[in-house]
């Protein structure tokens, strides 16, 4: 039971009021015991009816300023009633609206995090040349451009080789080319040998007279035959001149492609080889480069990790302000229940805010709340734990 | 194959938080915003893990996880409780339930995942 108030000036004057209205009832018993004390005497019962008349007489206004009293406190309890009833749902409703607005709000921006850190997972799987592409391919593109470059070099080389080969092929020709010579120079010295011999076979058929006739027609298709052949000599000569200038501007002309085709090779390898190296410089940067973007990245994540962990207020806060919602959605029950009684008891009685901090703090789940509770100041969050059943 | 977690949590933005954790970890993420979506999506394909939170309107996270250890084919997946209670007898009743872990919100990423791979059916 609640005690009633002693120090307010409305509750003293309900207190007045109260007394003031038991008057009428002590004068009309103070009447009826006079008459009963006095032994019926005509004095006693005048005595007790004039003192009943004046407890009547005396309880007419009492009972309207009671009945003053009782609306003015009806009034007073309704007018706390409305209060609370008003008060209460738009508190309620202004605390649930930012709850929501909040809940929104961060959830978008979750999303938004969410987004950032899909499309930074993708970046690091191009970077790192998961799909072929990015920094990781282009070494494999280099690699394999280097194997081919060098295949390429290597064919040319080969081919060179053999053009090295023919030219002594070529030279080998030129040998054949001083014999063959020398055989037309026998040819040519043995046809001027047969065309001395056929002149002196003419001389001899002559000089044989009519029986050297025959040898004389032999002698001279001998000489036609040796002047034959001493043309056919030259002619070979003339030929193998020939052949062995061709073959001398063959031969020239091949070392001067080798030389050149040598040159370019040698030109190609330094030129090949200063693009592969350039290549490998940009390769190079572009692992450096994408190293660079994969570590940012990842300390980007964990930044918006650190952020996800820091956006978990709005679980808390948000349960937090819904148990503040709900404790205050109850206010206008309490303070019905406590008009009812006051009403009852026709007192005032203190509005008893225990049974309210009750209610609230049976709604709390976090350790933080219930230190607030306590009177504690909690500025941070309980650290991280983790229980293993 | 990823290996799939079921994320039940009234906070949608938690649940995003848990699921950007759990992604980037190589786990696949199913969701679901109370115990009674939960129960209801819960309809046969394989779970390695489940986590969920302890309040939540509809159905309560606890009394979730009882219903789920009377179902033949996730009585066995381990559960991780995720929430901003820290009394001793909510604990309880999690472990009594069936939950395998309990985890206070906030929680940090590397903390929850070392709890995921310690529980995390094969």
């Amino acid at each position: 039971m609640n005690p009633p108030i002693q120090k307010s000036p409305s509750a003293s004057r309900a207190i007045a009021v109260v007394h003031a209205a038991s008057a009428p009832t002590l004068g009309a018993l103070g009447g009826i015991a006079c008459a009963a004390f006095s032994g019926g005497s005509f004095a006693g019962i005048a005595v007790g009816i004039a003192l009943l008349i004046a407890g009547i007489a005396a309880s007419i206004p009492m009972a309207r300023a009671r009945r003053h009293w009782q609306a003015e406190l009806h009034s007073y309890l309704q007018s706390n009633r409305s209060f609370s009833a008003r008060i209460a749902p738009v508190w309620s409703g202004h605390i649930e609206s930012s709850r929501k607005q909040m809940e929104s709000a961060i959830t978008a921006l979750s999303e938004r995090f969410s987004a950032i850190v899909q499309r930074l997972d993708q970046t690091l799987h191009h970077g790192s040349g998961g799909d072929g592409s990015g920094s990781a391919g282009a070494a494999t593109l280099y690699a394999r451009s280097e194997r081919d470059l060098a295949s390429v070099v290597e064919s040319l080389r080969e081919s060179l080789r053999a053009k090295a080969q023919m030219l002594q092929q070529v030279e080998g020709l030129q040998k054949f080319i001083g014999e063959l010579q020398e055989m037309a120079d026998a040819v040519a010295r043995i046809a001027q040998q047969t065309n001395l011999l056929a002149i002196n076979a003419a001389i001899e058929a002559a000089h044989a007279g009519e029986s050297g006739r025959g040898f004389a027609t032999v002698a001279a298709e001998v000489r036609a035959l040796s002047q034959r052949s001493g043309e056919t000599g030259i002619q070979i000569q003339k030929k193998v001149q020939a052949v062995n200038a061709a073959i001398v501007g063959v031969r020239s002309t091949a070392e001067a492609s080798a030389r050149h085709e040598d040159e370019t090779l040698r030109g190609s390898e330094t030129k090949i080889r200063e693009v592969l190296g350039g290549y490998e410089g940009l390769t190079s940067s572009l692992e450096n480069a994408a190293e660079a973007l994969r570590s940012e990245s990842r300390e980007i994540k964990n930044e918006v990790y650190e952020a996800l962990v820091q956006l978990q207020f709005q679980d808390r806060v948000s349960q937090i302000m819904d148990h503040v919602r709900a404790n205050i959605q109850s206010l206008p029950g309490v303070i019905d229940e406590h008009a009812e009684t006051c009403e009852r008891e026709g007192a005032l009685r203190e509005l008893d805010p225990a049974a309210v901090l009750r209610a609230l703090e049976a709604t709390y789940s976090m350790g933080d709340e219930h230190e607030i509770h306590q009177g504690a100041k909690v500025e941070a969050p309980a650290s991280h734990e983790i229980t293993f059943f | 194959m990823a290996k799939t977690i079921f994320v039940v949590d009234d906070s949608a933005s938690l649940r995003q938080a848990v699921g950007i954790a759990l992604r980037g970890a190589g786990y696949e993420v199913t969701e679901a915003c109370d115990g009674q979506d939960a129960l209801s999506k819960l309809t046969g394909q394989k779970v390695h893990l489940i986590i969920s939170d302890v309040n939540m309107p509809n159905m309560d996270g606890i009394t979730f996880v009882k219903n789920v250890k009377q179902m033949p084919l996730y009585k066995f997946t381990p559960v991780i409780m995720l929430t901003t209670e820290n009394q001793d007898t909510k604990k309880r009743e999690g472990q009594a339930a069936g939950a395998k872990a309990w985890v206070v919100k906030p929680f940090q990423p590397a903390q929850l995942l070392g709890a995921v791979e310690k529980l995390v059916l094969p």
